[in-house]
């Protein structure tokens, strides 16, 4: 059976480590804004885009974002997006087995193998976990915050693409995504193997035999016409 | 005095395998090299809200690089400080020369001075320089690295929150196994190979569903009952198993087909009939054209051949017979257009010749006739009645010249007294036609010959009448320059002799006659020419041939040119030979 994997949990806690470690680095953060209840994703970032503006905008702050790896999860008001000051972040050195380096170095080891999972033979991740390894050989031990930082988002950017892309070329209701309407505010997709509203819809699973009324068959061209079965897969 | 110029204070990580630090460090992009701005799904609000700071993000990244690359303020007193300095190198220099008791040259270390100094400044803006770019670059990376964080939660909206590998594959097999599913279903009445097979159960609705399939397919208007005879056993059939409450999905399955079989035999059989119909036509229609070939002139029959030559089930043997004929017809049609050709000729020549048409007959009365006639007999259009006019003109004109031409031969040796002569020349160059007219009477009742008032009287007339010119040339009225100058060709009574006076004329003549030459002539029977219209004393045509030799030897002509002679002749109605 083919392995599930949950790619927002484990992107969140990437970004979870990296905050605990610019935190207990001792880097005083530049804004922290928690998620809400039921906020729309759009709130929240014009939020964190008027938090960063005023103590010098996202050039000045790295900002790492997650919900609690512990939590709810996403779509839920159980975490923040928060911004360091990169120059305190560049005058910090990451120390000697520095626990929260390592902890960061291994939550994005395991989404790269996530990726992997889901795109075995995807190069972006190949080359991702390769350079990754560099950092993981000495645990980042003397690389300045910022870099660290940086270097750790960045590994993470094309694979993620790739999957993403993969999937709008492949799935969303088996129609291209640019020619469909944006989903609803909340509508998100149930997980696998949870109940699905009657009648179906999204990706439902395939097989099994047709739900609706067969059409008639071709002995008879002049009748009315039955509803087309419903072929879901 | 503290250095104004920063020092580098950020250390390079201590990371084997990556050289340098800042955006060194970011991995190259892999495939895509457009997919840091890849776009996820299109319409989420909130990914608007995601590009916008994203794009504000980009927007400080690039205020950042600008502040940073502008150069430092100059520092307060740049220029006192620079004067300060190259009077501490002078001051150094010559401390150095009178300590070494001239040795030393004052100048030469002043200049070592000042050089290190200006070394030093170089090296420090470099480094200053070098700074700025590293800011640059670090400003870069962090809103770099803010973007791809924003991208990334994007692309991350896009997916499920569980996922396996086969949700980014396309099952292909599985959705075909679905679709031949669906056919066989549908093939099949509603039921599926397991129902129809007994290793699964249909339910009491997939029964029903299958019996209403079966009943529309026996319906009023379904195939079945158009083409199935009545007592057809397959429409027997079914019928039985629809009234069978107890029917198994094989039952109403293998109903429903034997139904739709025995549906496509008859539409075979059916076929069948329709094709053996067709050839007996054909061979119908060709032993008629054998036996008649006229028929191949019925647009209906061609229509036939041409629809047998293009059918593809048409036989071999078919089509060549349809191609023979088919040649026929072609032939039989080349010699119809021909005909109708002709016809059409004669049609258009006949209409042509008998419409009716207005003309100008050989007596100069405008007629309707038909054309046909006016046109055997030469007969001028009315639109002719133009160059009739001015034909008529010219005639006009001529017969004024003629007129002249006589008299001033007739007054040949007589003068007229200077009050006359100043009368008549202001009445021919009076604008005023009344003053004219005032003069010529005053003239006449002056004591005149007759010659000189035939002379006097054809004057006035040759003035008036060649100014008809303007007509034939297509002048219009002409302005009073165009008249003076026509009238100026006119001989005058101050023309000063006869000599003169007739080569004038003759030069007006010759002009007449060239415009004549523009002006068609209309067949009349009585030509418009010059000569109608002379005064009295002009004779009439006398039929009798003078010998110009003899006349001049007469007394009368005595000291005459030739052509006064001829001239005077010719006013006499007589022809002038040799």
């Amino acid at each position: 059976m083919a392995e599930t994997v949950q790619l927002h949990k484990a992107f969140s806690l990437v970004q979870e480590r990296l905050t605990k470690l610019f935190d207990e680095s001792g880097v005083k953060r530049s804004f922290t804004v928690p998620y809400v209840d039921g906020e729309p994703a759009d709130a929240h970032v014009a939020a964190v885009g008027a938090a960063a503006q005023q103590v010098g905008g996202l050039t000045r702050n790295l900002v790492t974002t997650t919900h609690y790896s512990e939590g709810k999860g996403w779509n839920s008001g159980e975490g923040h997006t928060v911004g360091h000051p990169a120059a305190k972040l560049r005058e910090t050195l990451i120390s000697k087995k520095d626990e929260n380096a390592k902890a960061a170095l291994e939550a994005a080891h395991a989404y790269l193998m996530d990726i992997k999972k889901l795109r075995p033979d995807e190069p972006s991740v190949t080359v991702s976990l390769a350079q990754l390894k560099l950092a993981e050989q000495t645990q980042a031990e003397g690389m300045n915050l910022q870099d660290f930082g940086v270097f750790i988002i960045h590994l993470l950017q094309n694979p993620t693409q790739a999957v993403s892309r993969a999937h709008a070329m492949n799935k969303h209701g088996r129609v291209h995504p640019t020619l469909t309407a944006p989903q609803e505010e909340g509508q998100q997709q149930p997980p696998e193997g949870e109940a699905t509203p009657a009648g179906g819809g999204g990706e439902a699973s395939a097989g099994g035999a047709p739900t609706a009324a067969p059409a008639a068959p071709a002995a008879a061209p002049a009748a009315a016409p039955a509803p087309a079965p419903a072929v879901q897969g | 005095m503290a250095d104004p110029i920063p020092q580098p204070t950020t250390p390079a990580p201590n990371l084997s395998g990556l050289s340098q630090s800042g955006t060194a460090v970011l991995p190259p992009p892999v495939g895509n090299p457009d997919a840091l701005t890849t776009p996820a799904p299109a319409g989420a609000p909130e990914q608007a809200i995601l590009e916008g700071n994203m794009q504000g993000a980009a927007d400080q990244r690039q205020q950042a690089a600008t502040e940073m690359a502008k150069p430092l303020p100059s520092a307060p007193h740049a220029r006192l400080l620079q004067m300060i300095q190259g009077l501490s190198a002078a001051v150094a220099g010559s401390g150095a020369q009178w300590a070494s008791r001239g040795k030393v040259s004052g100048a030469e270390v002043t200049n070592q001075i000042l050089a290190q100094e200006a070394q030093q400044r170089e090296n420090q803006q470099k480094l200053a320089m070098e700074q700025k770019q590293q800011d640059v670059q670090n400003h870069l990376a962090i809103g770099a690295s803010n973007e791809a964080t924003a991208n990334m939660m994007m692309n991350l909206m896009s997916l499920k929150q569980r996922m396996t590998q086969s949700d980014l594959e396309m099952k292909g097999e599985t959705q075909t196994q679905a679709i031949n599913l669906a056919d066989f279903v549908k093939q099949n009445f509603g039921f599926t190979p397991e129902q129809l097979t007994g290793t699964a159960t249909a339910n009491p609705d997939q029964i029903k569903m299958g019996k209403s399939m079966l009943q529309r397919a026996i319906g009023p208007d379904s195939a079945a009952i158009t083409i199935l005879p009545k007592d057809s056993p397959a429409l027997k059939a079914a019928q039985t198993v629809l009234d069978d409450p107890n029917a198994t999905p094989g039952q109403v399955s293998s109903a429903g087909n034997a139904l739709d079989i025995a549906v496509k035999n008859r539409q075979t059989a059916q076929g069948y009939e329709a094709k053996g119909s067709v050839i007996s036509q054909r061979t119908d229609l060709f032993a008629k054209l054998n036996t008649n070939p006229k028929l191949l002139d019925d647009p209906s029959t061609q229509a036939r051949l041409q629809g047998i030559l293009n059918d593809p089930n048409s036989t071999p043997d078919q089509i060549k017979q349809a191609n023979s004929y088919m040649k026929q017809a072609s032939s039989a049609n080349e010699q119809y257009l021909a005909q109708q050709t002709k016809l059409a000729e004669a049609r258009g020549a006949a209409y042509g010749a008998n419409r009716p048409v207005n003309v100008i007959d050989e007596q100069g009365v405008e007629r309707v006739m038909r054309a046909g006639d006016a046109f055997a007999r030469g007969l001028s259009p009315v639109g002719a009645t133009k160059a009739m006019s001015q034909a008529a003109q010219i005639a006009d004109i001529q017969t004024g010249s003629n007129s002249l031409r006589q008299s001033i031969l007739e007054n040949r040796g007589s003068e007229f007294t200077t009050d006359q002569e100043a009368k008549l020349t202001l009445a021919l160059s009076a604008h005023d036609p009344t003053v004219m007219t005032n003069e010529i009477k005053n003239l006449m009742a002056s004591k005149l010959t007759p010659a000189q008032q035939d002379l006097v009287t054809d004057l006035a007339q040759m003035q008036e009448r060649v100014l008809s010119v303007r007509n034939i040339a297509g002048m219009g009225q002409g302005s009073e320059q165009t008249r003076n100058a026509i009238l100026a060709t006119v001989p005058g009574i101050a023309s000063g002799n006869t000599t003169m006076a007739l080569k004038q004329l003759d030069a007006v003549d010759n002009f007449i006659t060239n415009l004549q030459k523009g002006v068609p002539k209309a067949n009349l029977a009585t030509p418009i020419a010059a000569g109608a219209g002379l005064h009295s004393n002009t004779a009439p045509a006398s039929g009798k041939a003078v010998s110009l030799q003899a006349a001049m030897a007469l007394p009368i002509n005595k000291g005459k040119t030739a052509d006064q002679v001829r001239a005077d002749i010719e006013a006499h109605g007589h022809q002038v030979t040799q």
